[in-house]
């Protein structure tokens, strides 16, 4: 086989060597030529030393309060106007914008639509009917959704599953 | 001599992360429960998800999941939880903790040895007459300890 | 009237999504249901990928607060992006990929003098640790923590993209392919970049050996 010491595009197979994630055949046909080659057989020596060390770096543990604190910042997003998300989507998208090179120019025009769509409607019901509208708000602000949650927490802890239609949990 | 490899995939294994913890348990509210209950579950699925909105996802999923399972008792049975609820409401905070510590350690327990705990001493001892009958209607093992 | 389903949606074709990707990633599948509303498998994913992100930034950024917050915006841009969500690669490359985006932008934007400091807080808090957990001697201890520290600063020596490369091959053993799409460059300059930091790395840590 070449030696992937003289040939940098089989480089690879050294690390794949010592990361085990060569086929048995690779294996076998590279450990032969290991025994042949002193500067291989010192590089994996040497790769296998950087291995070790990497792998005795354990990081920190997560903190426990990690979940809490992100449904946290999740249950903020969800409570600011829908516009700031919406702005929020477009500035701080998952993926970097060299993947949406071609779909920024869209997203820019359906937002200046968007836009004018809204400012052109005035007369457009943005609320809903008044009536809708005060039940809505009266149902919600009165309902302790905290206390709801508590109140279900005990119907598992008063009530156990089976005696309940589904029998399940 | 052939260098012996590393497996990477045993090597590389990131060390289990903690267990995930629970999300923070909401505080307490004073008010009534069953009453509150009752106003979530005569409002409209929009207005459920509105409300339901002000909760983190994980929390959110669990008490759906459970409005799910009550709504889906009869009329009886949910009369009864209503009981119970106000059976547990009367108590003070700290008993109401320890009744439901005891319940959920009771219900662990194989049924033999939840009787035999039921109508122990440490029960008796640690809990009052109000308190021994909750756990005992919530755990089934009836009102009275004569029974077993 | 039913709440939001937390079981996948009926949708035919959003089963024939998940169906397709079900064999090929878990994660995926989790993926779409989140799409369709069930937050408890967004809670599955966080509970299975939280460690490796915050890990994979811990390392990346040697800071373990930072490393936190930026993990907490991997996950809060994957929860907003749900909606949109489609299984054209594997779960774990799309993470890795919004992971080492915010890393190279933290670490682009000049934080390092800050390093230092928390690099000292945690050789300290790790000797603490250690004597918590191990009881080993003092002189174990602080060879330990010598090497540590020099793993640390190799890693932390190393240009930010070689840098990922590394730590996603080497700890989250991602694939060649899944590391390129993360760094948005070829199968090929993966390779490279991990050729010269193993490079770089052997030189810098081939003193340790024996």
């Amino acid at each position: 086989m070449n030696c992937p010491t003289r040939k940098n595009e089989d480089a690879e197979i050294l690390l794949d060597y010592c990361a085990q994630s060569l086929s048995p055949l690779q294996t076998v046909e590279f450990e032969r030529h290991l025994n042949e080659c002193g500067n291989c057989s010192r590089l994996v020596e040497a790769q296998k030393e950087v291995w070790n060390s990497l792998e005795a770096w354990t990081p920190i543990p997560v903190s426990s309060n990690f979940d809490a604190r992100l449904y946290a910042r999740i249950a903020q997003e969800q409570a600011a106007p829908s516009f700031l998300n919406w702005l929020r989507r477009i500035l701080q998208p998952p993926v970097p914008y060299s993947f949406w090179k071609s779909a920024v120019p869209l997203t820019a025009a359906c937002a200046v639509l968007a836009l004018g769509l809204y400012v052109k409607t005035p007369d457009a019901p943005v609320a809903f009917p008044q009536q809708a509208q005060q039940h809505q708000v009266h149902a919600t602000d009165h309902v302790d959704i905290e206390q709801v949650e508590q109140t279900l927490e005990d119907l598992d802890i008063l009530t156990p599953a089976a005696q309940s239609p589904t029998g399940s949990m | 001599m052939p260098v012996s490899a590393q497996s990477k995939k045993a090597a590389a294994a990131p060390r289990k992360p903690p267990p995930a913890p629970k999300p923070p348990p909401a505080k307490r509210s004073e008010g009534n429960p069953a009453k509150e209950l009752d106003q979530f579950s005569r409002m409209s699925p929009e207005e459920r998800e509105k409300a339901l909105s002000k909760l983190p996802p994980q929390r959110r999923a669990a008490v759906e999941q459970r409005f799910n399972r009550y709504q889906k008792m009869t009329p009886e049975q949910q009369q009864r939880f209503k009981q119970e609820l106000e059976q547990m409401q009367r108590l003070p905070k700290d008993r109401q903790n320890a009744v439901r510590n005891q319940i959920q350690k009771l219900r662990a327990m194989p049924p033999a040895e939840r009787r035999k705990a039921l109508n122990s001493d440490e029960i008796k001892e640690n809990f009052s007459p109000d308190e021994q009958k909750l756990v005992r209607e919530s755990v089934g093992g009836g009102g009275s300890p004569d029974l077993f | 009237m039913a709440l939001i389903p937390a079981q996948p949606s009926a949708d035919p074709g959003v089963k024939k999504d998940m169906e397709a990707v079900a064999a090929l990633d878990r994660d995926a599948e989790l993926m779409l249901r989140v799409r369709e509303g069930d937050d408890t498998s967004f809670a599955l994913l966080l509970e299975r990928h939280r460690g490796p992100v915050v890990h994979f930034l811990y390392r990346m950024v040697q800071n373990p607060s930072v490393s936190e917050e930026l993990a907490q915006e991997v996950f809060l841009r994957v929860y907003r992006s749900r909606a949109t969500y489609e299984p054209t690669a594997k779960f774990t490359t799309w993470l890795f990929r919004i992971a080492t985006h915010l890393a190279l932008n933290w670490v682009r934007d000049g934080k390092k003098e800050k390093n230092q400091e928390s690099l000292d807080e945690q050789i300290a808090d790790g000797m603490d640790r250690q004597v918590r957990d191990r009881q080993p001697t003092i002189e174990q201890e602080m060879l330990y923590e010598v090497k540590m520290s020099e793993v640390r600063q190799a890693i932390d020596a190393l240009p930010a993209k070689q840098r990922a490369a590394v730590l996603m091959h080497k700890y989250q053993d991602l694939e060649y392919a899944q590391i390129a799409r993360a760094l948005n460059c070829s199968e090929s300059a993966v390779k490279s970049l991990l050729f010269r930091a193993y490079e770089a790395l052997r030189s810098r840590l081939a003193h340790m050996a024996g």
